[in-house]
């Protein structure tokens, strides 16, 4: 489980025309995407259209099976929270006096669904396709304090790594015979408890090592830090920023018009 | 010559303990040095290499008595970001010194720190890069990479700062016997062609006694020998010290004990010398 998560987490270049666009032009188009999944929440076909067409941009422009695998899975985690949707929508229903086995609430929950999927796959599509030095790079470039930023990328580098220690924590007590399976969520909770502490123990002195690291590597030696990426908009990244603000911009007036 | 590495009558304990991590050390190490720093476990070595680089005691609080010169800085006095630039330090684990995701960034990461220009950046990345034949995995993200890569890659981002002298501590514990060997051989191949001094603790003998220019062995905190590798091993096997002598010297000390004292001036520390003294007639 937790080196599932950690596989989720590993940022891995993918094959895709769009890793070479600029990030901040990535991020507006996810922003893009993800308010137009928003702003159109009703009537459940318009609603149920915008976000198919959400997820085919997102899917077409990809262009890559690890990156629609990637997102299957993303989608598969999310499988909890679409049956909550489901559950909110049959209770709204049930309190409202109506039916919840009609064609009505069919077509409003799966546009709901629809919505959903679309929003976070909105944001996935950036996350995907922007490495954590040029998220960082992004970052910096709208002025947020360093320290934060290497907070941000020095976890997205560490997650992976804590995660699979505390499966290892786990499978070396399994193998001294503790029982991660049991049904009963009393002892299954007090076993989780006896492989916290040597994950907490661990987790303290890998941070001390760390922060040993940072000091033979100058971290905060001087104000003015500088970068080794630095971001530059080309003509393409113009391109489709134009692009895709205007079919953006087109959207936005629809929905006021509707 | 002026030391580039001068301890003198150095005292160090840790906040809360009673005993003296390291109790009267002086040691001297010259540019261009190859010091191999020896010891049992607890007997001060990582200590002696953290107050070289000024981590002690500026990282690790303690009662501190004694000086520690480099590049002529004294140490106690000066911010370690300031002597990180003249002294690079490499630790055991691998994992927890890298911070970037590409090893690029990795390599560029000390030197953003201390606000080096872009341009000159680039010229530096591309030169560590080199250095340790890591070109060709400049984009690749460091949590791919092998254990051997990983020490690789923490060596190429100290060395882009430039430093006069390279501490390494048990840069090879978490690594197999082939990438151990090819990290020896690396920074040992480096220091001589760049003329850095080197001090570097390492349990793995075998490789790297032959290499060196000097053996320090520590113990309690004091140092028991400083000479050559061969004066060492001369002598004896260095079980007294609680040393995992190599290979070559305890096969040479155990013929010597079975043919009769030992009279002869050379003791052979690799496979290849112990050939040339089977075949010259020697025991």
């Amino acid at each position: 489980m937790a080196t599932s998560i950690a596989d989720l987490l590993r940022y891995r270049e993918i094959e895709s025309p769009l890793i070479r666009l600029d990030p901040r032009v990535k991020l507006l188009i996810s922003i893009y995407l993800f308010t137009s999944t928003l702003i159109f929440d009703r009537p459940p076909l318009l609603s149920a259209i915008v976000s198919t067409a959400v997820l085919l941009t997102v899917g077409l422009t990809l262009h890559s099976i690890e990156a629609s695998r990637r997102l299957l899975r993303t989608i598969r985690a999310l499988s909890f929270f679409l049956a909550f949707v489901v559950l909110l929508n049959v209770l709204g229903f049930v309190t409202q006096g109506l039916n919840p086995l009609t064609l009505e609430f069919v077509a409003i929950t799966s546009s709901q669904l629809l919505r959903f999927v679309a929003a976070i796959v909105s944001f996935s599509f950036f996350l995907l396709t922007v490495s954590p030095e040029a998220l960082a790079a992004t970052l910096r470039s709208m002025r947020l304090p360093h320290d934060y930023v290497f907070a941000m990328t020095a976890a997205v580098r560490f997650a992976p790594l804590f995660l699979e220690e505390i499966q290892e924590v786990i499978d070396s007590q399994r193998l001294r015979g503790v029982d991660y399976s049991t049904r009963n969520p009393v002892k299954r909770l007090r076993n989780y408890v006896r492989a916290f502490v040597p994950v907490v123990i661990n987790a303290l002195k890998r941070s001390f090592e760390m922060a040993e690291a940072l000091e033979v590597k100058c971290y905060g030696a001087v104000r003015n830090r500088t970068s080794f990426y630095v971001l530059r908009l080309r003509k393409s990244d113009v391109m489709v920023l134009t692009a895709t603000t205007a079919v953006f911009a087109s959207l936005v007036t629809l929905r006021l018009f509707l | 010559m002026m030391p580039i590495i001068e301890v003198v009558d150095l005292r160090f304990r840790y906040e809360g303990s009673e005993t003296w991590s390291i109790d009267g050390l002086s040691l001297k190490a010259s540019e261009g040095e190859l010091v191999l720093v020896v010891g049992p476990t607890g007997s001060g070595k990582s200590t002696l290499l953290r107050a070289i680089v000024g981590l002690v005691p500026h990282f690790y609080r303690g009662e501190y008595h004694g000086s520690v010169r480099v590049c002529g800085i004294d140490v106690s006095n000066t911010p370690v970001h300031v002597v990180a630039t003249k002294v690079g330090m490499v630790f055991q684990n691998p994992e927890t010194q890298l911070f970037s995701t590409t090893v690029e960034a990795e390599i560029a990461f000390p030197l953003e720190n201390l606000g080096v220009p872009r341009s000159e950046m680039l010229i530096r990345v591309e030169e560590a890069l080199r250095a340790t034949g890591m070109a060709e995995l400049r984009k690749r993200n460091p949590a791919e990479l092998s254990g051997g890569q990983k020490q690789r890659l923490a060596i190429a981002s100290i060395l882009a700062m430039r430093p006069e002298v390279l501490v390494l501590d048990e840069p090879t514990s978490m690594l197999d016997p082939v990438s151990a060997s090819e990290i020896l051989e690396f920074v040992v191949r480096y220091c001589r062609s760049e003329r850095r001094t080197l001090l570097i603790s390492e349990h793995r003998l075998d490789l790297l006694v032959p290499l060196v220019d000097r053996m320090v062995i520590i113990t309690d905190g004091k140092i028991s020998f400083d000479g050559r590798p061969h004066d060492f091993f001369l002598r004896g096997t260095g079980e007294e010290f609680r040393i995992k002598p190599p290979r070559v010297p305890e096969i040479y000390h155990k013929v010597v004990a079975a043919v009769g004292p030992n009279k002869y001036e050379r003791v052979p520390l690799t496979a290849s010398e112990l050939v040339e003294l089977i075949s010259s007639g020697d025991p």
